[in-house]
């Protein structure tokens, strides 16, 4: 299994968005650390997140349905959580599952940034 | 007279060589005691309780009571050997640098509140006698306190370091923390203490690590029996048998996986003309999957009785059991309702592999995707809002097959995947066959692909074929 690792950029747009880049898988393993760095956004009032699938390799079940959660206190705080370039593997298991009808998946980041910016318009 | 002198000097030289040598071997003797003693309390420890924190406060209480000092701490290492924090900490321990160790002169001499601070400061390897002692390996012996930069100089004389010493702990060349004493009952520790605490520290080393090694394995052994409970749920709530059918053949294939589990197949009577099939998936592992499981199972048996819409049964589940469920849970389920008299078949997809259809006399295929959700993401609107229900119209010799993920998943040494492809070629190459040997087919397929790499994840089949 490769092993995980996540950078965060912050970008300062019309509010600012928060990048989370993965690499590697998502796993009981290395979902913790996942999960605290994207709970310090939230806690540092940062309501908008991308999250970067495009070196991602494999995610949980439990890790997708972890998201799901993620997304919720998102859009509670106003702000919204999306998903960018998953592989054809995890975006195909996103699909089966039907959680692309609620989480937003991107395809190039431009569009994700401006989809904050539509909605903050 | 001048050879009698030589050999009375030469005697008393002996003498006295020989009173250091037998001075030497008591105190060597009395450091075996000393261990041997120690050995014994740790090993006490070991029986009485094995929780880490009794065990080096057992540890600590000893080697101060055996070297003679006024106090004790021991400093564990973080997983990078960056810094070491005091774990367990008896008697009044000064804080190790010198800011801290101010507010602490000027507040409280309190043994609880110097504990605390200690266990809040971070010591650098290489900082102070703990940190250095960690970074360079070595047993450190400082006999005036007074005279000694690396010990903090504190005004309150309670807090005074006279004399100390600190030793690194470790296990397999690594070390994993620091054992320090300060202040002896009466005068300063000498290099015979620092030889025996030295020896105490290498006893406390092999504890801790038997310690870790036995929690490890009753976490394990935690683990193991979680599974094994989760399982038997699991066989408890799967048919024994499949249902006999007229005009139709059912066939199963399960195997639970040792790491994750959750997969459910049912059948149930709707009415006289209506049998429910279902099929599900719940994502994470052990008990708490095993009882969703089991609630989900529960539930389905008493709304889809006399329900003919797989979408209702499955919306109504899903608003009641979304509360109940933890956030990173959710059931992937297939519910489809046969019609025994027309053949139709009605099918709801919560998030669910699509059915696998198999017509024109198994020259055909088509996997039948309703759009629909997971249960247990979303209350209920979503949810309800993109559930659709598909018909299909069976014919002589159609084939359905249910499946869940494990098998599409199932991976090889060189963890490639089963696929869908393979699931269909399986059937089609075996369609003119009855339904036990198709899913026979797919079950050595898939044995022969894997090639016996032991699997993650439950692989659950079902095969329907109208006669």
């Amino acid at each position: 299994m490769p092993a995980c690792e996540i950078t965060i950029e912050k970008i300062d747009f019309e509010e600012p968005i928060h990048i989370v880049r993965i690499t590697g898988a998502l796993d009981a393993y290395s979902f913790p650390d996942f999960e605290v760095k994207v709970r310090e956004i939230f806690d540092k009032d940062g309501r908008n997140i991308i999250l970067d699938f495009g070196k991602l390799d494999y995610i949980s079940s439990a890790g997708l349905g972890a998201l799901m959660g993620f997304a919720k206190i998102a859009r509670q705080n106003k702000g919204d959580l999306i998903i960018l370039k998953p592989t054809p593997k995890i975006g195909s298991i996103i699909d089966v599952l039907g959680l692309s009808k609620f989480i937003k998946v991107f395809w190039d980041e431009k569009t994700a940034l401006n989809s904050f910016v539509s909605k903050a318009g | 007279m001048l050879a009698a002198l030589i050999l009375l000097f030469i005697y008393i030289r002996l003498k006295r060589k020989h009173f250091l040598l037998e001075k030497e071997k008591n105190a060597l003797i009395q450091e075996k005691e000393v261990v041997v003693c120690f050995l014994q309390d740790i090993g006490e420890a070991f029986t009485e309780a094995m929780e880490l924190d009794d065990l080096l406060k057992k540890i600590i209480n000893c080697s101060i009571n055996l070297v003679g000092a006024s106090a004790g701490a021991i400093f564990l290492s973080d997983p990078q050997r960056k810094y070491l924090v005091a774990k367990i900490v008896e008697g009044i321990f000064p804080p190790m640098t010198n800011n801290i160790g101010l507010v602490a002169d000027k507040v409280s001499t309190k043994t609880k509140y110097l504990e605390d601070i200690l266990k809040k400061e971070k010591i650098e390897y290489g900082h102070s006698v703990i940190g250095e002692a960690a970074k360079k390996e070595v047993p450190i012996l400082v006999e005036d306190g007074d005279k000694d930069d690396r010990v903090p100089k504190l005004k309150s004389d309670i807090l005074r370091i006279r004399t100390m010493m600190a030793v690194p702990l470790k296990i397999k060349n690594e070390v994993i923390g620091v054992m320090a004493i300060v202040n002896k009952w009466s005068g300063r520790f000498t290099s015979t203490d620092l030889s025996l605490f030295s020896s105490l520290a290498d006893q406390a080393s092999v504890s801790i690590n038997n310690a870790r090694f036995y929690h490890s394995l009753a976490e394990k052994n935690r683990i193991d029996r979680d599974l094994e409970i989760a399982k038997d749920i699991q066989q408890l709530l799967i048919p024994e048998k499949c249902p006999d059918i007229s005009g139709y053949q059912v066939a199963s294939y399960s195997k639970a996986a040792l790491e994750l589990g959750g997969d459910y197949y049912d059948f149930i009577n709707v009415d006289e003309d209506h049998l429910g099939i279902v099929i599900a998936d719940v994502s994470g592992k052990g008990i708490s999957a095993a009882i969703v499981m089991a609630t989900f199972r529960g539930m389905l048996n008493i709304i889809a009785r006399g329900n003919k819409s797989p979408k209702s049964v499955l919306s109504e589940i899903n608003r009641i059991m979304y509360s109940d469920m933890k956030k990173d849970m959710f059931i992937s389920v297939l519910y489809l309702i046969l019609n025994t008299k027309d053949h139709s078949i009605v099918a709801s997809r919560a998030g669910h592999e699509p059915i696998l259809l198999i017509h024109d006399q198994g020259r055909k295929h088509k996997l039948i995707k309703g759009n629909g959700i997971v249960i247990g993401i979303d209350e209920g609107d979503i949810f309800d809002k993109n559930l659709e229900e598909t018909s299909i119209n069976l014919l002589k010799d159609d084939i359905i097959v249910l499946y869940t993920d494990g098998i599409t998943e199932a991976m090889d040494m060189q963890r490639r995947e089963f696929g869908r492809e393979n699931l269909i070629d399986s059937v089609m190459v075996s369609s003119a066959e009855n339904a036990e040997n198709i899913a026979k087919n797919i079950e050595d397929r898939i044995a022969r692909f894997t090639g016996g790499v032991e699997q993650h994840d439950d692989i659950t089949l079902l095969v329907l074929k109208k006669v």
